[in-house]
């Protein structure tokens, strides 16, 4: 019954078209006329783990700069001229790549493009003290925004300094430390943008109501003249496990304790990581998931528990993150949860577990789809994870051949070894 | 030799370089020289919903798309917070809760299995107007994700065991809450502005009224559901005939009897509320601040121009409250400002997270914004951005199934004809500047907003001194007094 409901999916598609310019830059064009939009991602394989010594959070506050003008589209027109036509933008950077992305109606393309190859080509010429300053104070808000005055915010950038020791790049947060950010130099902006922002170090996808030969040739007219230097060597990736369980107790301004609990996990793209996310669906996604019936429904010990595998290029991060109920002791939820584990790693997940784990990744997927900036962000993902933007059959097949032995055999390699437990209790109230 | 050959090479490499630097030039300029021209678009077609009814009265919308995707169906109840008993806030928001926990003789557990085995999320909610149980999943499975619906929302189990659960659950929700600036500053903002009526509550309740509710004032409020008070609204890629018969399979036979609801009062609104009311977050590095006032219901004739005038004000990036606070003087990470719309008047309000230091200035920057946008027109640019803005906004939201199917629903709740969307670019292009500031200058009145304040009380108040405010009303992180 189970086995049959599956096989009633549509098969998803994502089609790509790729080429390569002479300067390296790695162009995927990927049409859909169903709706008079366009997006364009710009991928840049540059993050956290590239950053220097003294200079964390500079790959972030890199990205804010992105957008403080360049030699055509001077500082604020790269926004303005956008929202005018109906555009929006945005970036993210986490600790492998930066990320770029425009979407609006579908006649914005050649202006998305044009800015796009604009401040690839000239931003590092336009760069200034003053711009600096302006971004250095906003990323610093942005800092106290999302973790200092957020309950809980700093356990999350502890858990990752433990679970990746001294001298991983994965050690310093994305976010980069206050002091680090205070110490940025303008010479330090230009020096990175030369480096790292060269279209052989880039991925461009455009996805929407387009011609594709119309399209390829425009990225050629904005961006396939720009040099591409040569890349310098990376940071050095040596996955180093944990040698024993380490334990962090915090306090923060809360009113309830809660536990996370971090393993160094597979990294993305593998057939493991597929697993693990498999894994983390069973755990904890739902009502029915074993976490949530066990320490919400049954125990009552906990408000929330979630549960999640956030895949990496070198090596991912698995997490258990559950706030206590009232009442409730962060050991007496710790025991359940190990409980939880050792008996999920003796049996495995049943079969109608692990299927409807995968209806429900499988329909993640085409609600993801449906957006056109997730897909044309999932295509340069495609492309620098897979090494082709054409990936979506291969990525879904990961999924589909975990079986319960594979998903409970992963499961042990990962839970098996040692972790990072934190435990965050509330400060005594002054 | 060597010296003259390095001499030459120095002299060789020299020109290379300047013909390098020049032809570098020329690519630069033939590439970026010229502003792309943006192209004239033809308006797209936006598709109407097929409005009918099924013999009980129940109505139904449904907007057929191409495609096999994501099919999102929403069972909508009138009522929502607004409908909560006096003196018992949370009502609505519980009876959703409790719903989530089992339906026809179906246990929580099996419940969710079977919505899981199909991929579908199965959730419900109480908005402020309306209890909504919403479901998507692949459209080949329509009929059977329609049918769980309909059991969540025509038989829930509503037992005993699951609502000792349920209640102890939003108690730990409220007090973890109690540590959450961002969540203290807008109940302590509703509350003030509010005063008593429905809106002034937070949906989820209180602590005090969550402990002191019982299983009956659930199933009450469960009990004021009936045909005629609710609709279905289906979006996806199902044919319409086909997503009608698995409707009527699933809701045809409800013939629950219930009065009909009056509608909310619009002007139970305290004549006075307080201008400046503080919450107190000892050693924070951020204030949260929220300036606002109660706006309009969503069926005001203003409602457009009052969307197109917060694109301006604070509902995009390069709109006037985030350029001044993020941008010109690094106060924030971001400043925006919303119109709720509702079948009351839901709120107006502009808000930021500024540096403690900071606060007194960002507060003063953010009133000086509010006061001067609705003396004179917007300048024709921002108001072409606002039109481009929500334009493209329309396109993204008729691609999302589930986006979609919750914009019918405000329609449906605003008693919106159905071409609402579809007449809304249209709508935008008879926009003025002029007609744009009067229907702000009708809405608000920055004079008399509330100013909310979640922060560091010592070291925020000497800040407000030069902005010669009334003295603070203090409320606690529950937003009481």
């Amino acid at each position: 019954m189970l086995l049959a409901l599956l096989a009633l999916l549509p098969p998803l598609s994502l089609p790509a078209q790729t080429r390569t310019l002479p300067n390296g830059l790695i162009v995927i064009i990927s049409p859909d006329h169903s709706a008079p939009g366009v997006a364009v991602d710009l991928r840049f394989h540059v993050g956290s783990k590239d950053e220097e010594p003294g200079r964390t959070g500079f790959a972030h506050l890199f990205e804010h700069l992105m957008f403080m003008g360049a030699r055509h589209v001077p500082y604020p027109k790269f926004d303005t001229l956008m929202e005018a036509a109906g555009g929006v933008n945005n970036a993210f950077t986490n600790n492998d790549v930066t990320n770029y992305y425009e979407e609006g109606p579908k006649n914005l393309l050649e202006t998305f493009l044009w800015m796009e190859g604009d401040r690839l080509a000239t931003l590092g010429l336009a760069m200034t003290q003053e711009k600096l300053e302006t971004q250095r104070k906003v990323v610093l808000n942005e800092r106290r925004q999302s973790y200092e005055n957020r309950p809980y915010g700093l356990a999350y950038l502890h858990l990752e300094e433990h679970l990746f020791g001294e001298g991983h790049p994965y050690h310093w947060p994305v976010i980069g430390s206050a002091r680090d950010l205070e110490a940025a130099q303008l010479a330090d902006v230009t020096h990175f943008f030369a480096t790292w922002y060269v279209p052989g170090n880039a991925i461009l996808a455009v996805v929407g109501d387009v011609e594709p030969e119309a399209a390829f040739a425009a990225v050629e007219k904005y961006l396939g003249w720009i040099d591409s230097p040569r890349l310098p060597p990376r940071n050095a990736f040596a996955p180093k496990p944990l040698a024993k369980e380490e334990r962090l107790q915090l306090t923060d301004r809360v009113e309830l304790p809660r536990l996370l609990i971090g393993w160094q996990s597979p990294k993305n793209g593998t057939q493991a990581d597929a697993e693990c996310e498999l894994l983390a669906a069973i755990l904890g996604r739902g009502k029915a998931s074993r976490l949530y019936d066990r320490l919400v429904h049954k125990d009552g010990s906990a408000a929330t528990v979630e549960v999640t595998q956030d895949s990496r290029e070198a090596q991912s991060v698995f997490g258990i993150n559950v706030l206590a109920a009232p009442g409730h002791t962060l050991g007496e939820i710790l025991s359940a949860v190990d409980d939880e584990l050792k008996t999920f790693l003796a049996t495995g997940p049943g079969q109608a577990e692990l299927d409807a784990a995968r209806t429900g990744v499988y329909t993640g997927f085409a609600r993801d789809l449906e957006g056109l900036v997730p897909r044309a962000i999932r295509l340069t993902s495609y492309q620098l994870d897979f090494g082709a933007a054409d990936s979506l059959r291969r990525d879904l097949n990961r999924y589909e051949t975990a079986t319960p032995e594979s998903v409970r055999d992963a499961a042990a390699r990962v839970l098996g070894a040692p972790r990072v437990v934190v435990e965050v209790a509330p400060a005594v109230q002054r | 030799m060597k010296r003259l050959a390095l001499l030459l090479c120095i002299a060789a490499c020299a020109h290379q370089h300047i013909t390098t630097q020049a032809a570098r030039a020329q690519a630069e300029e033939a590439a970026l020289g010229t502003q792309p021209v943006i192209p004239v678009l033809e308006p797209s077609q936006v598709p109407l919903p097929r409005v009918s009814s099924l013999a009980n009265g129940l109505v139904v919308w449904i907007v057929e798309r191409p495609g096999d995707g994501i099919e999102a169906v929403r069972f909508v109840a009138r009522g929502g917070a607004s409908a909560d008993p006096d003196g018992k806030p949370g009502t609505g928001s519980l009876t959703a809760a409790l719903m989530e926990t089992g339906a026809a003789g179906r246990s929580q557990t099996e419940q969710t299995i079977a919505a899981d085995a199909l991929g579908a999320t199965l959730t419900v909610t109480a908005t402020q107007d309306a209890l909504v149980v919403s479901a998507s999943a692949m459209t080949v499975f329509l009929e059977r994700t329609t049918a769980l619906l309909a059991d969540v929302a025509l038989r829930p189990n509503l037992s005993e065991a699951e609502w000792v659960r349920v209640r102890s659950r939003r108690e730990a929700q409220l007090l973890a809450e109690r540590a959450e600036p961002v969540i203290a500053a807008r109940r302590a903002f509703r509350r003030a502005a509010y005063g008593t009526g429905p809106l002034a509550w937070p949906p989820e309740g209180t602590a005090q009224s969550v402990k002191a509710m019982q299983l009956d004032d659930v199933r009450r409020f469960y009990a004021t559901l009936a045909p005629r008070n609710c609709a279905v609204i289906a979006v996806g890629g199902a044919k319409a005939a086909d997503v009608l018969h698995a409707l009527e399979q699933a809701f045809s036979h409800w013939n629950a009897a219930a009065p009909a609801l009056s509608a909310p009062s619009l002007d139970e609104l305290p004549q006075a509320p307080p201008r400046l009311v503080l919450v107190d977050f000892p050693g924070k590095p951020q204030s949260v601040v929220i300036v606002g006032q109660p706006g309009v219901p969503r069926s005001s004739p203003d409602a457009l121009a009052l969307r197109a005038f917060n694109a301006a004000l604070g509902g995009s990036f390069t709109s006037r409250l985030n350029q001044n606070l993020r941008e010109k003087h690094g106060y924030s990470y971001g400043a925006r400002s919303q119109f709720v719309f509702g079948l009351a008047r839901g709120p107006f309000a502009a808000s930021s997270s500024v540096k403690t230091e900071v606060t007194g200035a960002a507060l003063g920057e953010i009133l000086g914004e509010l006061s001067r946008i609705v003396l004179t027109p917007l300048a024709p640019e921002e108001l072409e951005k606002a039109r481009a803005l929500l334009a493209y906004e329309l396109v993204g939201t008729l691609s999302h199934a589930q986006e979609l199917a919750e914009a019918e629903q405000e329609i449906i709740l605003g008693g919106l004809p159905p071409d609402e969307l579809r007449t809304t670019v249209s709508r935008l292009q008879a926009l003025t500047p002029e007609s744009v500031l009067a229907a702000a200058q009708r809405a608000l009145d920055p004079s008399r907003m509330t100013i909310t304040i979640a922060g560091d009380a010592g070291r925020v108040m000497p800040q407000l001194e030069p902005l010669h405010l009334p003295k603070p009303e203090r409320r606690d992180v529950a937003g009481e007094r």
